[in-house]
């Protein structure tokens, strides 16, 4: 499932960041990423959020340090 | 000693177990400090030149935030460099400024292109340094404390020269309106601005000031993500912010507690009622303060504390006022002509904190005299309401805040123009959140982007790339035949974003 969730977030990524290099990795982190700071943070998380129909708690958005702990996290709320 | 750095010596006698400094998850003590500072201070002394100025390249690192205390405590002017500014940018500072000694320290690879100027390495020291030897001498009587550019409406950045007594006036205030600022020893202070961000000589030198201690925020990840996290787990007493950050939390605000802040400071920007009363009701047991001054004024040279019962005379449009001077700051309200007027106009300032020329007597229209006295213009456009207090009307130029930065369009117009043949404006969004975004136009088609892309990021600090890069078949005019921003921004919204 982890492995979906990640291809999907980076599809998310690639149209956010109109960048169709993007490759996500789960040590994946907002360095290394072009744009991905405040300005562009809350605006990327509403978007997954709206792509896996989910609501992040912001406890979970202060403890995103990787991608790998974003998809633990969508994973558990998609598992209800 | 006449020293911005003075304080923190004093305190290094009275506290030296106590922390100064936070960074990189290690605590230094002020003992700790001392030392390392010491240590710089040599290697500076050992220079056969004897420098007034001195360059830091700075890493937010401890050797960095040292270096600005040894630099001090010689007696020179420091001059913070960018590591994120393009080469351009920092290589225009080192010749304005004249640098002829940069430190930079052992944790930064320096590329290449610097070679040109005289960069020397600092490093942890590798035997311990004994206290009894520890004497600080002031090697030179350099009257500037440092220097800041701004961004220029002439398309080059501008050098502030704070002097020592600019820098003294503002913490004077401090020191004495204990009932406005009380900050003592236990305080913690967070620091979250780059060094070439001027409200960071605040964040850092006051803590060492009162003995207290800085909390370096960590220059990785998403940056108001690492704030709240500071805070949170840090228990900072003490946070002196842009508001911008308040924008970005505004969704989360609700899940925000802070009970142990006690001076919420913010500046750099506009604050929003709206805005400031959710962060108030998260913030409970701090003063919030709205602040204002450009880096010409030492910082911050103006004051309101913002009360739940404000007053709807101190809001203009949702904006909270900016209040009144500090005591020893003195202003006028002036028209195009610089004659005073009534009600709106530009507002000026004079007095021990601000500065009355640029670096190099660089002749500018922002300084004038008024009975004999030296006033800056700060570009802002105020009315000082029937409560005394300053209400911020918008600007009498083309500048804008960028995330706290000030930009000048011109600066960025003009790299534009070096770099393309086409016809291009600049666009200023305002989006929902109160966020600003910069949209460049282009006519033409987009067979070069890369290329350009790559070549603005090459030339321009990132706050001053363009949000978007939209190309456009042709340019429209309004009926003044000035580009048509209407037009443009409705063409931004209805067609450019529906396409990506």
């Amino acid at each position: 499932m982890s492995e979906n969730i990640l291809e999907e977030l980076q599809t998310v990524f690639k149209q956010f960041f109109k960048n169709d290099l993007i490759i996500l990795k789960n040590e994946t982190v907002a360095d290394d990423i072009e744009y991905w700071d405040s300005l562009t943070h809350i605006e990327l998380i509403n978007t997954i959020e709206k792509q896996f129909n989910i609501t992040f708690t912001f406890n979970e958005v202060l403890s995103f340090e990787t991608v790998g702990e974003m998809i633990i996290c969508i994973q558990n709320h998609l598992q209800g | 000693m006449n020293s911005i750095a003075s304080n923190f010596l004093e305190n290094c006698i009275l506290y030296p177990n106590k922390n100064a400094l936070f960074i990189d998850n290690k605590f230094f003590t002020y003992s700790e400090i001392r030392k390392l500072t010491f240590d710089i201070y040599l290697t500076i002394k050992k220079q056969e030149e004897i420098h007034e100025k001195i360059g830091i390249y700075s890493n937010d690192d401890v050797l960095s935030y040292c270096s600005i205390l040894a630099i001090s405590l010689y007696g020179a002017a420091f001059v913070p460099l960018n590591q994120k500014f393009p080469f351009e940018k920092n290589k225009t500072i080192i010749q304005n400024a004249d640098l002829k000694l940069i430190l930079f320290s052992e944790n930064i690879n320096l590329d290449h292109s610097y070679s040109e100027f005289n960069f020397l390495k600092v490093e942890l020291p590798i035997n311990e340094i004994e206290n009894k030897e520890l004497k600080f001498e002031q090697i030179i009587q350099q009257p500037i404390s440092y220097i800041i550019y701004t961004s220029g409406s002439t398309g080059n950045p501008k050098g502030v020269a704070i002097s020592n007594e600019n820098i003294q006036s503002f913490f004077d205030f401090f020191k004495t309106e204990k009932e406005l600022f009380d900050f003592n020893e236990n305080d913690r202070f967070i620091q979250v601005f780059e060094l070439t961000f001027d409200v960071s000589i605040l964040s850092f030198f006051m803590p060492l000031n009162y003995g207290a201690c800085c909390y370096i925020l960590p220059q990785k990840g998403v940056k108001f993500i690492e704030i709240v996290k500071m805070m949170k787990e840090q228990e900072i007493t003490v946070a002196p912010l842009v508001p911008t950050i308040l924008q970005y939390l505004e969704k989360y605000i609700d899940q925000i507690d802070f009970p142990k802040l006690r001076y919420s400071i913010f500046c750099g920007d506009k604050l929003m009622n709206r805005i400031a009363e959710k962060w108030h009701s998260k913030t409970k047991n701090a003063q919030l303060y709205n602040c204002y001054g450009p880096t010409e004024t030492t910082i911050i040279c103006t004051y309101y504390l913002w009360k739940p019962t404000i007053n709807h005379l101190d809001l203009y449009h949702d904006v909270v006022s900016f209040g009144k001077n500090f005591s020893d700051v003195k202003s006028l309200i002036v028209d195009d002509n610089n004659r005073i007027v009534n009600d709106e106009g530009e507002l000026s300032f004079h007095g021990k904190q601000i500065i009355t020329n640029y670096l190099n007597n660089t002749y500018s229209e922002k300084f004038f005299k008024h009975e004999g006295l030296i006033y800056y213009k700060t570009g802002d456009k105020v009315r000082l309401n029937e409560l005394g207090n300053y209400l911020f009307l918008g600007r009498t130029d083309n500048q804008l805040k960028i995330n706290g930065y000030r930009v000048e369009l011109i600066e960025i117009e003009e790299t534009i123009s070096t770099l393309i043949n086409s016809k291009f404006t600049l666009v200023p969004l305002k989006k929902e959140n109160e966020l600003t975004q910069l949209l460049l136009f282009i006519e033409g088609n987009n067979e070069n982007s890369t290329e350009f892309k790559q070549s603005l990021k090459e030339k321009l600090p990132a706050y001053m790339i363009p949000n978007e890069i939209i190309y456009i078949e042709n340019l429209p005019l309004n009926l003044n035949n000035k580009y048509d921003f209407d037009k443009l921004k409705s063409y931004y919204f209805k067609e450019f974003q529906a396409k990506n």
